[in-house]
């Protein structure tokens, strides 16, 4: 029974451990390029773990914004985790508490989708299945960033690589998929045009903050106009 | 980057990073939060993603940049076809990544 559980973790965790290889590489190599050490860029991709956010902290930190500011920056990013965790409550009722914080960690955008496609194929939720898939997934994201990290000296020009459009591609794979209906495009469209005309107006990193809850409310606001109209 | 520095980036991160991922377990699961801030909430992700894509793909140095020197541009058409059909983060990157370089390599638009 440990055993299945362990063989599904791991057939789940490969496909993502192998992806995040290269996507690991390309963060240590930023990383390096924007004054994070190699121990540092290692130790964010260990503790931290989070894909956008961290690519997130290494243009800003490059672009020299404030470490409070890149803080800001990442919860309001990660907030979409709030939705995934809220999701996996039911699932994961069982697991004892102590446990569900551990395994929360986790939970990026690819672990989150790999464990709820299991669930819903109607496999059994164990804490073994769910640390194997984390563990291993986990491992590629950190060998990635060490290998960048070190051989970011040898990398001297990251445009040669393309290696500067991993961030706009990453935001446009995570943003395409949420695209569900036409509220959301909306929103988007907003978010879009907002976060151009405070930029435009000198409101620099601030703006997206600004964009994001501001094009947020208009798509309650349109949520609540279609229902009154109902 | 001193230890400090390190540290202090490290810490920040953690708190912005793990405190999404933790909130529902703990809280959301046995309060109720209010409807309309749900729908809010519903709409952060998107709201978010276009927000830090847009001066990403429009703008350069805090300018609007819409000309076909601008290769972001040029490959975000084809990259969001990608991202459409695939809905994978790895391959919808490896395209982008590989038209990029590609297009400065064999000076394509510039």
């Amino acid at each position: 029974m440990k055993n299945a559980s362990f063989y599904a973790g791991l057939k789940l965790g490969l496909p993502i451990m192998i992806g995040y290889i290269p996507l690991g590489f390309a963060f240590g190599v930023l990383a390096v390029k924007s004054g994070i050490s190699a121990f540092w860029a290692t130790m964010l991709s260990i503790f931290v773990f989070a894909g956008a956010g961290q690519f997130i902290a290494a243009s800003m930190l490059g672009a020299g914004a404030s470490i409070l500011s890149i803080g800001a920056a990442n919860f309001l990013v990660n907030l979409r985790h709030v939705l995934m965790s809220a999701a996996l409550v039911t699932p994961w009722k069982h697991i004892p508490f102590s446990w569900k914080m551990f395994l929360s960690f986790f939970q990026t955008d690819e672990i989150f989708a790999a464990n709820i496609s299991h669930y819903k194929q109607g496999n059994d939720v164990t804490i073994c299945q769910i640390l194997t898939l984390a563990l291993v997934a986990h491992s590629g994201w950190i060998i990635g960033t060490f290998l960048g990290a070190v051989s970011g000296g040898l990398i001297t020009n990251v445009e040669v690589w393309g290696l500067d459009f991993a961030l706009p591609a990453m935001f446009t794979a995570l943003l395409v998929p949420l695209l569900i209906d036409k509220i959301q495009i909306i929103v988007c469209l907003a978010a879009t045009v907002f976060s151009l005309c405070f930029m435009q107006l000198g409101f620099d990193r601030w703006s997206i903050i600004l964009a994001t809850l501001l094009s947020a409310s208009v798509g309650l606001w349109i949520t609540l106009q279609r229902e009154k109209n109902k | 980057m001193d230890f400090f520095d390190g540290a202090y980036l490290l810490g920040i991160m953690m708190i912005g990073v793990y405190i999404p991922r933790l909130l529902p377990m703990g809280l959301l699961a046995k309060r109720n939060i209010s409807k309309n801030f749900q729908i809010w909430l519903s709409f952060i992700p998107v709201a978010i993603l276009s927000a830090l894509l847009a001066p990403e793909i429009f703008m350069k140095n805090g300018e609007l940049y819409l000309a076909k020197e601008n290769l972001f541009l040029m490959a975000f058409a084809p990259v969001l076809l990608v991202a459409y059909l695939t809905k994978n983060l790895f391959a919808t990157l490896l395209v982008g990544m590989i038209l990029v370089a590609g297009m400065r390599y064999f000076h394509i638009f510039i």
